[in-house]
């Protein structure tokens, strides 16, 4: 495997790193859209894609295709210059938060010691995205839509990161790659042990930060036909489409770095563990998606200020008071 | 008014549920339409639709209601004549009346006096034909279509309501 | 919006403009439909919203009106048979039915027994499907995409069943004056038994999985309260009448064919909710196996069509109404004949007209939602409203 610590200078290094994250981005855009239409398809009692390529493995490409070549079009009364840049505004911080990931021992691309801050200050960026997208299509389901993602966004931000409070206060680091070495490979010494809570309530926000069934509000399309991104056609919605995935990823890679130990595993521990746990976690919630109704919106937002704040906020107390003794 | 035909209650000479799926058929004038519903309100009827026909005197309104109990369905039937295309609406009794009514103006384009909205329902707003109407060659009589109820359309029969009405009371207490 | 070059006001159409009199700066008006996932079809219904909140709804019909009732006037009696099952396409043999049935009343045509139980049998399955395929599409309005797929499946075999003695899937046109079109053989006999059985299993699975999951019940229960006096005043009828406690049902209250030889009980629900009317449409499946299985037991042998019956009848002059009990309500055809071959008026009373006409009173003060799932519990099926 390749050491990215090797390689001198770190301008070269952030340059393939980014080249490196791209495709990881491109590619798992492709494993996921595949993923998710065989797993929606076999929970659906039916095979799902199956006529590009053999079981349908080249279907992703071809919809990638299809979006590439479909007409941009600007809806009449939109903000154009707004309105086009709301699709990169999501999708271009998704790549940053991939760069202090560690995928593996020595295969992380930017080891700073802020790099969990780092990941929620870029990832938080998307809700100003989908605001300017709704916003600027000049559409009355887009701007529900807009109006919906960020009250949940906001509500969903403060447990998310009071989530994590606790996992700082144990492994007193914000670097993601200490954190993952300071749990075991087995899965007892794992931070999930200690912080089941914490884990449970982390993982549901990212349901929610990601606009993931059953918290896809903002584009509930039996509500507000697809919510904010009504209006983008071909790559502009692709880019959704991308961003969202990313995202996910990001998401899931968290948890497993915070509260599942990361790349180790109790044999050969390295990036396929990694790997395995992220998409563990990506196929439950493509399992919950598939499986649960939407909720509804003020119960989603009770859930968050009068539920997984308090008891976050009860965690953070219990954790300190355990630390501290 | 004839005072051999109230003996029976129905206007019809055959009337049973079995041959028509009607229980009571009632004649009443335009104008006494209103407090007719609201007596059929206070006992507890709900509106099933209303229908309109085109015949030779005119359009004949019918208004069929039905009770969750027995007795079941009766039809109050109003005359409209061709000069004079009006009526109550009935819309402030029973708002189910809404759509129908403006079902109706679509159709034949009978005007409901007092109607909140009458606004095309199911054509386009812009149509001006009115789909139902029929071409006087193939208008019939409204007692060849309906047999036995020649008497009752130059009389209509206010009275036998009234007289129904008693007696569903009676039966309520 | 104003043109101000051509001095057109280019706010919305003919509705929206007559929707909304005083524009004001607080609310949204929002066209909901007619292409709109959760409209189910082309219905169209006007929002004026406040946030969430809806102040007031205003459907707007006709988008898929095709005038059937002059169709009626112009065609002969057995031309105009085809056309019932294109009324309601989810239960188009409750329409066959009423109005072979308003036909047969006017001819006082007798029914064999052995028809009588054959329609019965059918349209039951046909009610199933139809609740079914409602099931379905109002969990995909509720978010939920797999249910739907399980309804297909179990529809499937009701549409193959179907198939068999109809010829068709969907638009059935299988009743005729004085019985039906086909006899029904002892395959369709052993796959109905054996559907039957299938069913109940699922049903069960169904409620476990589904009914009872906690997301589905927070959106459902309490949503769209009815009161008895809005059902009455807006001439409600079926599932949605029942699903606030009302037993009322056209099978039970003026029975006609064999009903009144079936035992079945008739579902309601107390709460007067969406759930309500949910609960008593999954136990209205459940009752139609019933109806089913007894009268596969029952069914006499004999002629399947009266030999009577006329293949182009000219019904003597008088006027008819037939109800029959569909899956979304009362089904009312009025018929009035001047003794030729061409009724001289046909009148359908379908019962999602009414069920639709109450949505602006039920919606007020919902946010946008529930009046999702409000209008997912009416179960309207959007062809039979336009006609």
């Amino acid at each position: 495997m390749i050491d990215l610590s090797t390689i001198p200078s770190p301008l070269v290094q952030i340059v393939i790193g980014l080249i490196g994250v791209l495709a990881f981005v491109g590619l798992n855009g492709l494993v996921c859209v595949y993923l998710e239409r065989k797993v929606a398809g076999h929970i659906q009692r039916r095979p799902g894609p199956f006529e590009v390529g053999p079981h349908g493995i080249l279907q992703p490409l071809a919809d990638a295709v299809k979006l590439v070549a479909k007409q941009m079009i600007t809806p009449k009364g939109a903000d154009p210059i707004l309105y086009w840049a709301a699709p990169l505004i999501s999708f271009a911080p998704a790549i940053a938060c991939f760069l202090p990931l560690p995928f593996g021992p020595k295969l992380q691309n930017v080891s700073i010691n802020v790099g969990l801050i780092l990941i929620l200050a870029f990832s938080s960026l998307n809700v100003l995205a989908l605001c300017l997208a709704g916003w600027s299509s000049q559409n009355k389901w887009s701007l529900l839509g807009a109006a919906r993602d960020i009250a949940q966004s906001v509500a969903y931000e403060i447990p998310l990161l009071l989530s994590l409070l606790p996992i700082i206060l144990l492994t007193g680091s914000l670097n993601l790659a200490e954190i993952t070495q300071t749990q075991g490979p087995w899965p007892w010494q794992w931070l999930v042990v200690k912080q089941p809570l914490a884990f449970i309530i982390f993982f549901v926000c990212v349901f929610a930060e990601t606009n993931r069934a059953p918290f896809d509000l903002p584009e509930a399309e039996s509500e507000l036909t697809a919510g904010f991104h009504t209006e983008y056609s071909g790559m502009g919605f692709g880019l959704f489409f991308l961003a969202e995935y990313s995202y996910m990823v990001v998401g899931c890679a968290l948890a497993s770095i915070l509260f599942l130990g990361g790349y180790q595993g109790p044999v050969a521990s390295g990036w396929w563990w990694f790997l395995l746990k992220v998409y563990a976690l990506l196929l439950v919630m493509m399992w919950v998606r598939w499986t649960y109704p939407r909720v509804r919106f003020d119960q989603l937002l009770n859930l968050a200020w009068k539920w997984f704040i308090p008891l976050s906020l009860l965690n953070i107390l219990i954790t300190a008071l355990v630390v501290k003794l | 008014m004839s005072k051999q035909a109230d003996s029976s209650i129905c206007a019809y000479a055959y009337c049973s549920h079995e041959q028509t799926g009607y229980e009571k058929h009632f004649f009443i004038t335009p104008a006494s339409l209103l407090q007719h519903v609201q007596k059929l309100d206070e006992l507890g009827y709900f509106l099933e639709d209303i229908t309109c026909m085109q015949v030779k005197e005119g359009f004949l309104l019918t208004y069929h209601f039905n009770r969750w109990e027995k007795p079941g369905r009766l039809a109050l039937r109003v005359l409209v004549v061709e000069e004079d295309k009006t009526i109550d609406s009935i819309s402030s009794i029973y708002p189910g009346a809404l759509w129908h009514e403006r079902e109706c103006y679509d159709f034949f384009g009978i005007v409901f006096k007092n109607h909140p909205s009458l606004i095309p329902l199911l054509l386009p707003p812009e149509m001006e034909e009115r789909p139902l109407l029929k071409s006087s060659e193939k208008l019939r009589d409204l007692y060849e279509l309906l047999p036995g109820c020649e008497q009752v359309l130059h009389a209509p029969r206010d009275e036998e309501f009234g007289q129904f009405i008693k007696e569903c009371s009676q039966k309520g207490k | 919006m104003f043109d101000l070059e051509l001095g057109l006001d280019l706010s919305g159409d003919f509705y929206t403009r007559h929707f909304q009199p005083t524009p004001s700066e607080d609310t949204l008006i929002l066209n909901m439909g007619p292409q709109h996932p959760s409209t189910h079809g082309v219905l169209r219904v006007i929002l004026e919203i406040d946030g969430e909140y809806i102040l007031r709804a205003e459907p707007v019909l006709g988008y898929i009106h095709r005038m059937q009732e002059k169709m009626g006037e112009v065609k002969r009696y057995e031309q105009y048979l085809p056309n019932m099952g294109r009324v309601d396409y989810l239960h188009a043999l409750a329409w066959n039915w009423a109005y072979v049935g308003a036909v047969e009343r006017l001819m006082g045509l007798e029914v064999p027994k052995r028809a009588e139980y054959i329609r019965v049998i059918t349209c039951e399955l046909n009610r199933i499907n139809s609740h079914l395929l409602w099931w379905g599409a109002y969990l995909l309005d509720l978010g939920a995409f797999t249910p739907i797929m399980y309804a297909f499946q179990d529809r499937e075999i009701v549409m193959d069943i179907l198939q068999r003695v109809s010829g068709s899937r969907l638009t059935y046109c299988y009743y005729r004056f004085g019985g039906v079109s086909q006899d029904i053989d002892d395959i369709f006999i052993e796959k109905t038994k054996e559907f039957c059985a299938y069913l109940k299993p699922r049903l069960k699975m169904y409620k476990d999985l589904v009914t009872d999951n906690i997301i589905l019940r927070k959106r459902v229960e309490d949503i769209g309260i009815i009161e008895e006096e809005t059902l009455r005043k807006y001439g409600a009828t079926g599932p949605v009448l029942r699903g606030s406690g009302i037993k009322y049902d056209v099978r039970r209250k003026e029975p006609y064919s064999v009903y009144s030889e079936l035992d079945f009980e008739i579902p309601t629900a107390s709460s007067k909710d969406a759930l309500g009317r949910y609960l008593v449409r999954m136990q209205e499946i459940e009752e139609s196996l019933k109806i089913i299985e007894q009268a596969l037991e029952k069914i006499p042998p004999g002629p399947h069509i009266s030999p009577q019956a006329p293949r182009r009848p000219k019904p003597p002059r008088g006027e008819v109404y037939f109800a029959v009990e569909g899956a979304r309500g009362e089904i009312g055809v009025n018929l009035v004949s001047d003794g030729s071959a061409y009724p001289y008026r046909v009148k359908l009373r379908s019962p999602s007209f009414s069920n639709l006409s109450m949505f602006p009173e039920i919606a007020k003060g919902t946010l946008l939602a529930d009046a999702v799932s409000i209008l997912g519990s009416l179960d309207l099926v959007i062809p039979e409203i336009d006609r």
